[in-house]
């Protein structure tokens, strides 16, 4: 029975081409631009995700604020190797990164611009190797003493290539200036606000810079086995910290360790605090840009479904009021009140089926082509989405879950007209003009 | 570029503008002769850092000509000392755009007051002044024999003026922005001619240059006071950018207790 009700519906769409046609491309192209919307946002999220796990962050992260005075402050971790033995032990710890960081003024010939200074051990950093695309040198230049990497921006800025050298200069945490000589050993491809403001250095020679022996780092970058898990390793590592005798900061959601800067400056305690963070706190702004780029998809999603849906619901009553000596004789031959409600409701849902399935097989289509294409983003974009070229992440089950929302928005709005033309009256309907 | 006569000073050229004018250079009669011998350098040391001192208030003006590869610009500063107490206050008074921020130096503590939004920040001593090429030590009194220890280095000819080459080696734990310092001192007087400061590891990061010294009678003291009334601050690092600083209106009157307070500094830019 269920199939013949359904060869009706198909038949009744069939009669009406034109409607049907037209109906079905709007929701195909609806459905295209949600699922479009969803891998636009997916695509930007993961990009910068997998950057700034690469460039800045861990899952988690353990910094050290070092205060001599009141009113000096170092990101320092004194003695890290036992904060390190406290974090190995951490439930679902996959690995961890020890990095040194600091602001210094590069200075080349003609230029000097100021940058956030990263000291890394090349050997501990699969990820970063993985993520940085070098476009000029061997980013393996990172493993010997006075290589510095630049990304592409900063090496036009400093007019500099590989094997030119420049000068880093800083304050070192004990106040002084120091400077050293290093040789652009790696150009990378920019990476959005990140790439933008930080350089890479080989660590013996950010320990020399700043004038720090062997036992001395600025963050730890934990990394776990499920990232999903940060929270709760966040909890636990407070805990063993704790426990361990170590001075924690209290924990402030979304608020990035450099941001924590200017506020403890302004605190009165000296000495040595750990600062422990989510990946989700360090996000920081790019949170709420996330959150907005959400909201706004979100609202123009439910416009276009919104407006759809009213069409094919007023389709829907139209086609009713049309045939309703057909429907009144299609009662009187026996059809009961059920199976008229499920025509009509097929009808609907059918007509959004094919839209949306067409509509995700075109929005998938675009996307795949708009990747290949490597389409280059503005500047401006760049700088968020940290990436040069606009790039979709479309996930099939998110694909296929636009089509299915969509459809099942069409058939709830085809419900009310079939409920209508289930009671109509067979004589009266039939008597219809 | 910087002024070709004064930064022919920090070359091994013999500097022009010593040459042609060491006359600009205050003359004490009273100071005896420079020894080069090692406590005595140290001794020196000390002279110095007494010239600098008015042990009483001092207040000045203050004009800063700012080069920078982008281009010239002016500041004006107020300066006002209170050395007894370690006391500074550096309010800046032009452009209009920068007017009312200021800096406060008390008990160990730099303080900066943006007026713009009217917050007060904590920054450490090496900030550079209000855009400039000057630190907040660099308009103190001078803290040479506390903070250093001296080795001669022998005399060097500084155009006309003979002077003693001090190399300056930061003690242990000393709060110092740079840990390396060489300064010409004229063995005539104890002026600090010139002064070249090293990082760490012995790069040189500035060339300080005071051709013109003046000397006035501290009723405080009971004694000269000597100060430099042109300096010219070369970046070495950033060739382009170099500060000429102008010192004025000189005053060693008392000065009013509350100037060295946030409550001071807040209230001249309302």
């Amino acid at each position: 029975m269920w199939i013949r009700i359904l060869m009706i519906a198909a038949r009744n769409l069939g009669q009406r081409p034109g409607r049907t046609l037209l109906l079905g491309a709007v929701v195909a192209v609806v459905t295209a631009v949600l699922a479009l919307l969803i891998g636009l946002a997916a695509g930007a999220r993961s990009t910068v995700l997998t950057s700034r796990m690469a460039l800045s962050s861990g899952h988690l992260n353990v910094v050290g604020f070092f205060k001599p005075t009141a009113g000096q402050i170092s990101a320092i971790i004194t003695d890290y190797q036992q904060v390190l033995e406290v974090v190995r032990k951490l439930p679902g710890l996959d690995h961890v990164v020890a990095r040194g960081g600091g602001y210094v003024t590069v200075v080349s010939e003609t230029r000097s611009e100021k940058k956030d200074l990263v000291g890394i051990n090349l050997a501990d950093e699969p990820l970063l190797a993985k993520t940085l695309r070098i476009s000029s040198g061997e980013l393996a230049a990172l493993q010997s003493p006075g290589n510095l990497l630049l990304f592409e921006a900063q090496a036009e800025k400093l007019k500099v290539k590989v094997g030119d050298r420049v000068t880093l200069s800083s304050t070192t945490f004990r106040g002084s200036y120091n400077a050293v000589d290093v040789r652009v050993g790696a150009i990378a491809k920019d990476m959005g606000l990140e790439g933008n403001v930080t350089t890479f250095v080989d660590e013996s020679t950010w320990r020399r810079l700043y004038l720090l022996n062997s036992r001395t780092t600025t963050l730890l970058q934990i990394y776990l086995q499920d990232p999903d898990r940060a929270p709760e390793a966040h909890a636990q590592l407070r805990a063993a910290l704790e426990q361990a005798g170590h001075r924690l900061l209290p924990h402030e959601p979304a608020m990035a360790y450099w941001m924590k800067f200017d506020p403890l400056t302004q605190q009165d305690w000296t000495g040595q605090k750990l600062d422990l963070s989510t990946w989700m706190d360090e996000e920081g702004v790019l949170a709420w840009v996330f959150k907005g780029m959400n909201v706004l998809s979100g609202l123009l999603v439910t416009f276009l479904v919104l407006l759809i849906s009213l069409g094919v619901s007023n389709t829907m009553w139209i086609a009713i009021q049309a045939r309703t000596r057909e429907i009144g004789a299609l009662r009187a031959l026996g059809m009961g009140r059920g199976s008229v409600m499920w025509m009509v409701l097929f009808e609907g849902l059918l007509l959004g089926l094919a839209g949306t399935l067409t509509g995700a097989l075109l929005g998938w289509g675009i996307g795949t082509a708009i990747n290949q294409a490597q389409i280059p983003l503005p500047i401006g974009a760049q700088l968020v989405l940290m990436s040069d070229h606009l790039q979709f992440q479309l996930h099939p089950l998110g694909v296929l879950g636009s089509a299915v929302l969509i459809t099942g928005v069409l058939g709830f709005m085809s419900l009310f007209p079939a409920l209508s033309a289930a009671r109509l009256q067979p004589a009266l309907a039939i008597a219809h003009t | 570029m910087t002024h070709p006569l004064l930064r022919s000073l920090s070359s091994a050229l013999p500097p022009l503008l010593l040459l042609l004018a060491p006359a600009t250079f205050a003359q004490d009669a009273g100071t005896p002769a420079v020894a080069a011998a090692p406590d005595k350098t140290q001794k020196l040391l000390e002279q110095i850092d007494e010239r600098s001192r008015t042990f009483g208030d001092y207040r000045a003006v203050v004009q800063a000509e700012v080069k920078r590869a982008s281009g010239k610009s002016r500041r004006q500063l107020q300066l006002y000392r209170r050395d007894t107490e370690n006391k500074l206050v550096l309010l800046i008074t032009a452009p209009k755009t920068e007017a009312g921020k200021g800096y406060l130096n008390a008990e160990e503590n730099l303080w900066f007051y943006d007026a713009t939004i009217g917050r007060w920040e904590r920054r450490t001593a090496r900030e550079a002044v209000g855009g400039t090429d000057g630190r907040p030590d660099d308009f103190d009194q001078t803290h040479w024999a506390k903070n250093f220890n001296a080795t001669a280095a022998g005399q060097e000819k500084l155009g006309a003026v003979q002077t003693e080459l001090i190399d300056l080696r930061a003690k242990d734990g000393a709060q110092v922005a740079y840990t390396q310092v060489k300064l010409w001192v004229d063995a005539k007087n104890g002026n600090v001619l010139k002064q070249q400061d090293f990082s760490e590891n012995g790069k040189l990061l500035r060339t300080v240059l005071s051709p013109k010294w003046k000397k006035v009678h501290s009723p405080s003291k009971k004694g000269d006071f000597y100060y430099a009334e042109q300096t010219v601050i070369y970046d070495e690092l950033e060739k382009e950018n170099s500060t000429r600083f102008t010192v004025s209106q000189i005053d060693l009157r008392p000065l009013q207790p509350s100037v060295f307070t946030k409550g001071w500094l807040e209230a001249r830019s309302r």
